[in-house]
């Protein structure tokens, strides 16, 4: 398995307090990996980090195994692709020109539009079912829809690392499963940020991060003990088996 | 005798008025009315003393004197040089608002008399002269909106302003940035400026003796006003401008620049009203004056100010030096205090006259 | 179908095609009445060198009057729209205009010094003033920002207030000036100026403001995909590939130039830098490639349909640019703003 983005001692901080700390991540190649933790324990601003959108007080990021830092913004956008929490606009843009805008870091004077580009936009929104509404201006769309342009976004980018920040925080159960799922079935490497902590379960591994630490890294099953859950998240846990497929489902209940 | 001489030149001047402009024509014969009502009484007050209570009425507000002022400050160069010339220098306590030196003869006076401010007094420094009256050349200085204060603001302190009626008679000072003649500038107005100032200090022969200098001059210069009439000579005349970039300011219909213009029997191709709009290069150029009188001062508020710099500006403009005014070197050049009210608006005249004469003008 | 490249070339000759018409148009009305044929007789002669006998006012009121000022006027049209928009893109809000980072307020405290202080001991020009007081303003400006952003552009929100204490700071300057130094008739002056004015435009105008404005044009039009890409924000042109911060430089450096040197020519004219782009985005949409050059044209036009009304619309008497630009963009935002299609 190769390490495709990796961190070593990641931090950042602001006026003197530290909102990251010592942070050491390894991404594997193909794996989805899932980042949980309380409010304020630093995921956005780890994502943000490891995207290169902000710069790290200490530490190093590396991509493919040269520092984030050493590279142009237009040579990490090919590679890696960043969903935020919240992205809206006032302009009266189409859901068409907003995938369009995934291509930006491909396009230059040089290699103006072509009908490749063209090709990966159209295959960007069937993938995430928006292939039928592709003039629907933007202000038109629920909150479920904007967030799966915005994944559209994100694939037409052709990213090989996909960065998604809470992409299932504002929307209903219905599409909260289908954008996971959509997720997990793509063949990128992806880490996300997530609250819920059932669907958590579903990736590979998962990163627990307490105040700015990575306090805990590897299986759902090795994370998500019930110590974790008490320590970390302040409840209690305990699994529970569904008799239909015997999948694990965690209860929660106040210490 | 002044007044008969006053008919006398009104009748000859409406005459002459007839052919050359209604409206011209129009004011005298008004004017002609009221002179004669007032020869009776102004043939017994000729050289009298003043009596007084003496009241006026002077722009609108009434005015009244127990007794002769015994000291006075001006605001306004017309109005101290008026002063001056009645011989009233000692009792002249402030001057201000100077737009060039002092007439000559008046020098070693008025190095006598303290000057206030070069441009607008405040109003505390006028008032702390304590003078008997306050001699206005502007209404802008002190009237509704004036700089200096307004006129009740005077009043209430029990001192009495003057303000020349040169500037307010069918005037209207409220609208257009140097206000908006209702009706055509008359010398009228600047002689009784000088006799009502030589009533209320009881210098009233002074007084018309001063007038008649004044109107014996001007006949001599409007002499000539049928000839240039018939060779249809225009003019135009520049004051300045905020910046050579921007459009300058000239003389509008109906004020003391085109009064001069019409006396001497010489069409003003600016059509506006207001006493100095500002009018484009364009329109000047395709109006074509046949002489342009350029404004000399010694203030330098704006570049334009400067004589040379007009000059500079006709001779390189592309446009302006295509002038027939330019090109044919019809440049007159007077000084800003002839271009209004004041006793060197009849130097101004005769300056005016004799450059235009001097002109090889075909018809 | 016809191919990409040649509908462009199509388009942009059209463009241009329309850009001279507005320019003819410009010259060909003005204060005074000439006459059609003499105007074309007037650019031939210049032009080709066609050997028509022309009275020489004639000549040098259009070759030198008017046809100056419509350069003038074209390429001030076309830099503050394009300034408009790009700054409405990278500050994320509608009612950016150029004026916001201190430009004009800078500009008129600029003019004011040298015309009232004499500042420059008479070397100076009120232009130059103005240019120098611009750019002073437009630095503090900036230093405010990175000051108040902890060294960052991204805030847009803190360039917007840092903009507006510079412009509030300068206007105070300019007001003390007037209040403390002028004359009602130095004040007058100053204030006609100050309302943006096409008057003493010449030929030494045009040399600065075409190139000026044709290089902000250009060099914002290679960045319109830059531009786009901060459609959702600082952050997300930054996933983008875009490097946010030599964009957001290299941009808003240019139009402050382009801005003051503008500013420094005809003053300060109102409302073209607002209004210019909405009125683009309702004609072609809000994709930057076509936005930045519909927006350079339309603002061309206007100003020229603009300079031509100020001096028509009352007989002898030239009405401030500044003022026509209001009353016309006043009404025009409003309607705008009804029937926009950036209703939420």
């Amino acid at each position: 398995m190769t390490t495709v983005l990796q961190c070593s001692a990641l931090g950042w901080a602001v006026k003197g307090r530290a909102i990251v700390a010592h942070v050491d991540l390894h991404l594997q190649q193909g794996e989805t990996l899932g980042l949980i933790g309380p409010n304020g324990s630093g995921k956005s601003t780890l994502l943000k980090l490891l995207s290169g959108i902000r710069r790290p007080c200490s530490g190093q990021v590396q991509l493919h195994g040269k520092p984030l830092a050493s590279l142009s913004r237009r040579d990490v956008a090919r590679q890696v692709a960043f969903v935020e929490q919240q992205a809206d606009t006032g302009d009266a843009v189409t859901v068409r020109d907003a995938v369009e805008l995934g291509r930006t870091p491909w396009l230059s004077a040089l290699q103006p539009w072509s009908s490749e580009d063209q090709r990966i936009v159209d295959q960007a929104l069937a993938d995430v079912d928006m292939a039928q509404m592709p003039e629907r201006a933007w202000s038109t769309l629920s909150g479920g829809e904007r967030q799966r342009v915005h994944i559209a976004r994100a694939l037409a980018q052709k990213p090989q690392i996909l960065l998604l920040d809470e992409p299932t925080n504002h929307l209903d159960i219905q599409h909260q499963l289908s954008i996971l799922n959509l997720v997990r079935a793509l063949p990128v490497t992806t880490l996300i940020a997530l609250h819920d902590l059932n669907q958590a379960l579903q990736c590979d591994r998962l990163g627990v991060m307490e105040r700015g630490r990575l306090v805990a890294l590897g299986t759902p099953a090795e994370v998500l003990t019930t110590e974790r859950l008490r320590d970390t998240f302040g409840v209690r846990g305990r699994y529970l088996v569904d008799p239909e497929d015997g999948a694990r489902v965690l209860r929660f209940q106040p210490i | 005798m002044a007044a008969w001489r006053d008919v006398f030149s009104s009748l000859r001047t409406a005459v002459y008025a007839y052919f050359v402009d209604w409206e011209i024509t129009r004011m005298f014969v008004s004017r002609l009315a009221v002179l004669a009502a007032s020869i009776g009484l102004s043939t017994l007050a000729a050289a009298s003393p003043t009596q007084y209570p003496l009241t006026l009425e002077n722009c609108g507000q009434p005015l009244s004197f127990a007794a002769a002022p015994k000291s006075a400050v001006t605001i306004g160069q017309a109005a101290s040089e008026i002063l001056y010339s009645l011989g009233l220098g000692d009792r002249l306590v402030g001057t201000s608002l100077w737009f060039s030196n002092v007439l000559p003869e008046f020098e070693a006076q008025n190095a006598k008399v303290e000057r206030l401010a070069d441009n607008d007094p405040s109003f505390e420094s006028v008032i702390n002269k304590r003078p008997g009256l306050v001699a206005v050349q502007f209404e802008w200085m002190v009237g509704k909106q004036g700089v200096v204060g307004t006129r009740e603001q005077f009043h209430d302190l029990q001192i009495p302003t003057y303000i020349m009626p040169s500037d307010c008679d069918g005037k209207d000072n409220l609208v257009g940035a140097d206000g908006t003649r209702l009706q055509p500038f008359q010398i009228d107005s600047l002689y009784s400026s000088v006799r009502q100032l030589a009533a209320i200090f009881d210098v009233q022969a002074e007084g018309e003796q001063l007038v008649g200098n004044l109107q014996a001059r001007l006949d001599k210069a409007v002499a000539g006003a049928e000839q240039r009439q018939a060779k249809e000579i225009s003019a135009a005349f520049w004051f300045s401008s905020a910046d050579l970039d921007l459009d300058p300011y000239m003389a509008g219909q109906k004020g003391v620049a085109d009064y001069m213009m019409k006396s001497l029997g010489l069409r003003n191709v600016v059509e506006s009203s207001e006493e100095w709009p500002t009018v484009g290069w364009e329109t000047l150029a395709k109006a074509n004056p046949t002489v342009l009188v350029l404004a000399r001062m010694d203030r330098r508020r704006f570049p334009a100010d400067d004589i040379e710099k007009k000059l500079e500006f006709l001779r390189n403009d592309p446009v302006a030096q295509h002038m027939d005014a330019v090109k044919n070197g019809r440049i007159v050049i007077l000084e800003a205090d002839g271009m209004q009210a004041s006793l060197r608006m009849v130097t101004g005249i005769e300056t005016l006259a004799k450059a235009v004469d001097g002109f090889d003008i075909q018809r | 179908m016809m191919a990409r490249g040649s509908r462009l070339v199509l388009i942009t000759f059209a463009c241009l095609l329309l850009l001279a018409a507005a320019v003819i148009a410009g010259v060909a009305l003005g204060e005074t009445p000439i006459p059609p044929s003499v105007v074309f007789q007037v650019l031939a002669n210049k032009l080709f060198g066609a050997g028509f006998v022309l009275d020489p006012i004639d000549e040098g009121i259009v070759w030198n009057y008017r046809l100056t000022r419509a350069l003038v006027a074209a390429s001030c049209g076309a830099g503050l729209a394009v300034s408009g928009v790009v700054l409405q893109a990278l500050l994320r809000n509608p009612l950016a205009d150029p004026y916001l980072l201190g430009i004009s307020a800078g500009a008129s405290t600029g003019a004011v010094s040298v015309a009232l202080l004499g500042l420059g001991a008479g070397m100076l020009s009120l232009s130059m003033g103005a240019f120098i007081g611009a750019i002073a303003a437009f630095s503090l400006v900036a230093l405010l920002a990175r000051a108040a952003g902890g060294g960052a552009l991204k805030g847009t929100g803190q360039i917007i207030l840092a903009g507006i204490a510079g412009s509030q700071l300068f206007n105070a300057m300019t007001s003390f000036l007037i209040t403390k130094s002028a004359s009602a008739e130095q004040a007058r002056g100053i204030m006609f100026w100050l309302l943006g004015n096409l008057s003493g435009a010449n030929w030494h105008d045009v040399a600065l403001a075409v190139p000026v404005s044709l290089a902000g044009v250009l060099l914002v039009s290679w960045h319109t995909r830059a531009l786009d890409a901060f459609t959702f924000g600082v952050e997300s042109a930054a996933s983008l590939g875009v490097p946010v911060r030599r964009v957001q430089a290299a941009l808003i450096a240019c139009t402050a130039l382009v801005t003051a040197v503008m500013v420094s020519i005809v003053g300060s004219i109102g409302f073209v830098g607002l209004v210019i782009p909405h009125a683009a985005r309702l004609l072609v949409g809000v994709r930057h490639g076509r936005l930045v050059p519909v927006a350079a044209l339309t603002g061309a036009v206007f100003l020229i349909a603009a300079d031509v009304l100020s001096r028509t619309v009352i007989k002898g008497q030239v009405l401030p640019i500044g003022v026509v630009t209001a009353l016309i963009g006043a009404p025009a935002f409003a309607v705008i703003l009804v029937r926009g299609r950036w209703v939420r």
